[in-house]
């Protein structure tokens, strides 16, 4: 069982598909001005670290995080930056809290995915020896897993798309979401192919914003807030690298970052005692297979278990009541804004997409090719 | 030196060519609209610990306050006092333009009259018997017609005493 | 339940300026070996990998997860921090944070570079503001001339004791097998380097070298078990002071506005927090990350360690030396090795020597139960941890 940490606060811009009339440090400075009001705090006087979390890459600068000191009134104070998605920097920033050293962490991550190029970027991200100049990015590579998982266990592309209508229909209820439709299958699986089977509508679209999310001590956050929501398991786990060294229809990391999270959490029947899932999916396969990998159906069963429903807003498990990533959200964020959606939930702010009588929400962050890597938290209602 | 022989070693040799758009934002892009429009410097000031920014920014780095709006801006220069300076002899490839650096090549941080802020620009002067802390400098800017709203168009800070 | 945190394990290549037989990986794993047999531990043992470098330096986005098979994170928790300088010393601190909150008991912490696939100046030159001062960033060393120019204006110290700092570490590199240059100079031969960047010459900036360093942290139980000599993280803080762009104005005294700078606020902190009054006696080596020859005096005195411009007058007495009264950099310091991801930790992972008796050749004379080591990084951010080899 792990010592208390509290999310207090949480807060999102709007996320489109270009932010370019604004410098980041203001994107992080909307953020992070919105946890300390809405948490009562001062991020001068009562916040004493801060995690900043985005990617020299995307940023087009070395040591990304420089401009975040002055914006999060971390001048002179402890901010220190994590340069993985967001659920790894809400982590981090956990593990600062159960060390006793800090009692109020401010998680902010950022990326405006649209000031550069992101194939090049995805790019940099592959071995340089052996694969760049092949032509990967993250869609050539989901291709080839999303190709594999079709192959090994017949799910089929109008399950993935059946992932698109359901959390573009989402989307429509979520204020901060960039795009939202109320599409079909035909539609999906008819839009403009970009890497077999993946098409664009498969894919996240390019999107640029900032997301921030406020952790307490136990005792801090029974004081500042009515109702945190604790962080009742978390963690994190490392695959091997090259696409070719495992079985992409795999998910061996998720699936131990999961055990671990739901053990610390003392989860032992994901489907009956967890109410809802914000997870990160880039391409609509990966809902399927991450559900997989967070236990929520058996191998192979992600397709039959969106095609039951039980995964919808009328489901016994919503996945992605908030749209998910493939409304529009940037990589980096991805992670933190789960942790926020989720957070919200278990508050009962989900406003027009709140699932009902929400208690227990899991929140979920990838990263690398085909999901190199994954972190998982199990959040709980707190409060009455 | 092209050779017949295999290295020793296989090296890739790339140039790595990547295009990014940076948002200058609302404060940053008006103080560089004012260097072009009306050739002056702008700092803001909080109004809560009075620390000024240089360029303006939003929020005060220190005490976090909101900073004063546009209309109090103050334009600060351009003279001001040389704090600290360096002279490099050795040339690079500047990432945003993929040239040569020309050297000697001279920066100094200068403390602007009218505001306890500084800015960091070029100096005319790379003779380093001719530098030191303390020399007072004037900014020189490119004729209006020249100037593009970016950071040259000061052109450098030249020595007035 | 949080838990005290030990060094088990120190692990680290050699320094040169190319390794064209390793790619970065392979060199990541050379040190990865090294601190796991220094620990006597398999890699079975260890239950977290934290990684860090500066991503452009190799051109790489995503470099822990690019790495992992050479660093052994598979099927392991992790994460990869970026700070820029200070990166090494953050990883021993994000290290530290995996096993005090009880997450982890025990956590293999890389920091690495390899400075020879890219060119460091411009990569460096990308941390300004686009807009603003991105083309007065020359790579990390501007702001560090500008200061050493400060310096000397404000204390009275010659550009002659700078030398004198560059010929003392040379002596103390000339004994470290794992550092990169080696070569003894004098304070004239110092003075006759060839001119980068008034007033820093050749000599008095640190070399771009590559290598990596491995330090394996444990928790408390852990850590009594399987070490004779843990060396114990006592305290660190960390300081980032703001630089959105246009230099950070903390470091002059401005009208109504006293120097303040990262360094000065975390000797303040280490030093109140854990009742140090004399800091000359109290602790008895300093591995300070030192990226040119000024800061080995200037920051001396920022951090609280001696008093206003006195940081000089200890370096023309020797007492900063390898037998002096309180030792500097007995590694020879980032001036003499500087691959900048490991750079941080390398400055721990000596001290941690240091305090265990295993420095071998560059061992100071005195005997060690408490040291400092600091990290640095290109926008004046400041680490600073404190080492012990007691707890209590």
């Amino acid at each position: 069982m792990l010592d208390r940490v509290g999310i207090v606060a949480a807060a999102q811009t709007k996320y489109e598909a270009t932010k370019l009339d604004k410098h980041l440090s203001q994107l992080v400075l909307e953020v992070s001005d919105k946890v300390a009001e809405e948490a009562g705090v001062s991020l001068v006087k009562d916040v004493d670290a801060v995690v900043s979390n985005s990617q020299d890459h995307w940023d087009g600068r070395t040591i990304s995080s420089c401009p975040i000191p002055e914006v999060t009134g971390a001048h002179l104070k402890d901010e220190s930056k994590v340069a993985d998605d967001g659920a790894y920097a809400v982590m981090y920033g956990a593990m600062k809290i159960l060390s006793g050293h800090h009692k109020l962490v401010l998680i902010v991550s950022h990326c405006c995915e649209s000031m550069t190029d992101v194939s090049m970027i995805e790019n940099c991200s592959v071995d340089h020896i052996f694969h760049r100049e092949i032509g990967l990015d993250y869609t050539v590579c989901g291709a080839m897993q999303a190709r594999r998982y079709m192959d090994k266990y017949k799910v089929t592309r109008e399950q993935f798309a059946r992932v698109v209508v359901k959390n573009k229909a989402n989307a429509l209820s979520n204020p901060y979401a960039q795009e939202a439709a109320r599409l079909t299958v035909a539609e999906v699986m008819k839009s403009k192919m970009l890497a077999e089977p993946i098409t664009e509508l498969d894919r996240k679209p390019v999107s640029d914003g900032a997301c921030a999310v406020l952790l307490a001590s136990e005792d801090l956050a029974k004081k500042i807030c009515k109702n945190p929501v604790w962080i009742k398991g978390m963690s994190n786990c490392y695959d091997v690298h090259y696409p070719g060294d495992r079985d992409l229809a795999n998910c061996d990391a998720l699936i131990k970052a999961t055990k671990e999270a739901y053990k610390m959490a003392g989860i032992h029947d994901p489907l009956k005692e967890i109410d809802l899932v914000e997870l990160s999916e880039y391409f609509s396969y990966q809902e399927l297979l991450w559900t997989e990998g967070l236990g929520l159906c058996g191998r192979g069963e992600g397709g039959k278990l969106i095609e039951s429903g039980a995964t919808g807003m009328k489901g016994d498990i919503p996945v992605n009541a908030s749209g998910g990533l493939l409304s529009g959200v940037p990589v980096t964020v991805a992670g933190t804004s789960r942790v926020a959606e989720a957070t919200w939930q278990l508050q009962g702010k989900g406003g027009k997409r709140q699932v009902d009588g929400a208690k227990i929400a899991v929140a979920h962050g990838t990263g690398g090719l085909c999901g190199q890597m994954h972190c998982v938290l199990v959040l709980e209602k707190g409060g009455k | 030196m092209k050779s017949n022989t295999v290295p020793e070693f296989i090296l890739h040799d790339v140039m790595l060519k990547i295009p990014y758009k940076w948002a200058a934002g609302e404060y940053m892009g008006e103080f560089l609209t004012q260097l072009k429009e009306s050739g002056r410097i702008y700092s803001n000031r909080c109004p809560n610990c009075g620390r000024y920014s240089c360029p303006p920014r939003p929020v005060c780095g220190v005490c976090h306050t909101k900073t004063e709006p546009r209309d109090k801006w103050k334009a600060i220069g351009p003279q001001g006092t040389l704090l600290g300076f360096c002279v490099t002899e050795q040339s690079f490839m500047v990432p945003n333009t993929g040239k040569m650096l020309e050297v000697p090549y001279s920066i100094g941080i200068i403390l602007l009259d009218g505001a306890p802020v500084t800015l960091q620009h070029r100096l005319a002067e790379s003779n380093t018997e001719k530098l030191k802390p303390g020399m007072r400098v004037e900014a020189v800017f490119k004729p209006k017609e020249q100037r593009l709203g970016d950071i040259f168009d000061i052109i450098h800070f030249k020595t007035i005493s | 339940m949080s838990q005290r945190v030990a060094i088990v394990g120190v692990g680290m290549t050699r320094h040169t300026s190319r390794r064209p037989d390793v790619n970065d990986g392979e060199l990541i794993n050379e040190a990865v070996t090294a601190a796991l047999a220094d620990a006597q531990l398999s890699i079975k043992d260890i239950d977290s990998v934290v990684i860090g470098n500066m991503d452009f330096f190799e051109g790489h986005y995503l470099s822990d997860a690019m790495m992992m098979d050479y660093t052994g994170a598979r099927l392991k928790k992790g994460l990869k921090m970026n700070t820029g300088g200070t990166v090494g010393s953050m990883e021993v601190v994000s290290g530290f944070y995996n096993v005090a909150s009880g997450i982890c008991d025990t956590c293999l912490v890389i920091g690495w570079e390899k400075h020879d696939e890219t060119a460091v100046t411009p990569a460096i030159s990308t941390m300004g503001d686009a807009s603003l001062d991105r083309p007065f960033v020359v790579g990390a060393l501007t702001g560090l001339a500008i200061e050493g120019i400060e310096y000397m204006h404000r204390t009275g110290c010659q550009l002659e004791h700078a030398a004198m700092a560059r010929a003392q570490s040379s002596q103390n590199a000339a004994r470290n097998p794992h550092a990169h240059l080696r070569d003894k100079y004098t304070p004239e031969e110092v003075m006759n380097a060839r001119m980068v960047q008034y007033p820093l010459n050749l000599l008095m900036v640190c070399p771009t070298s590559v290598g990596a360093c491995v330090t394996i942290l444990a928790g408390e139980k852990k850590a009594k078990k399987i070490s004779k000599k843990p060396v114990w993280i006592k305290d660190h803080t960390t300081v980032h002071p703001e630089y959105t762009g246009n230099h950070y104005q903390g470091q002059f005294d401005l009208p109504g506005y006293p120097r303040r700078t990262s360094m000065m606020m975390a000797g303040s902190t280490i030093l109140k927090r854990n009742h140090i009054t004399q800091p000359m006696k109290e602790i008895q080596v300093f591995e300070m990350y030192d990226p040119c020859a000024f800061v080995q005096m200037s920051w001396l005195e920022d951090f609280g360690i001696c008093g206003h411009a006195e940081g000089w007058k200890m370096m023309e007495k020797g007492m900063t030396a390898l037998e002096g009264a309180f030792p500097v950099n007995p590694s020879g310091g980032v001036l003499c090795t500087n691959a900048i991801g490991d750079s941080g930790i390398m400055r721990v992972a000596e001290a941690a020597l240091q305090i265990r008796g295993d420095a071998g050749e560059h061992q100071v004379t005195r005997d060690v139960r408490t040291a400092l080591a600091s990290g640095f990084g290109g926008a004046f951010w400041t680490d600073l941890l404190l080492l012990k080899k007691d707890l209590d």
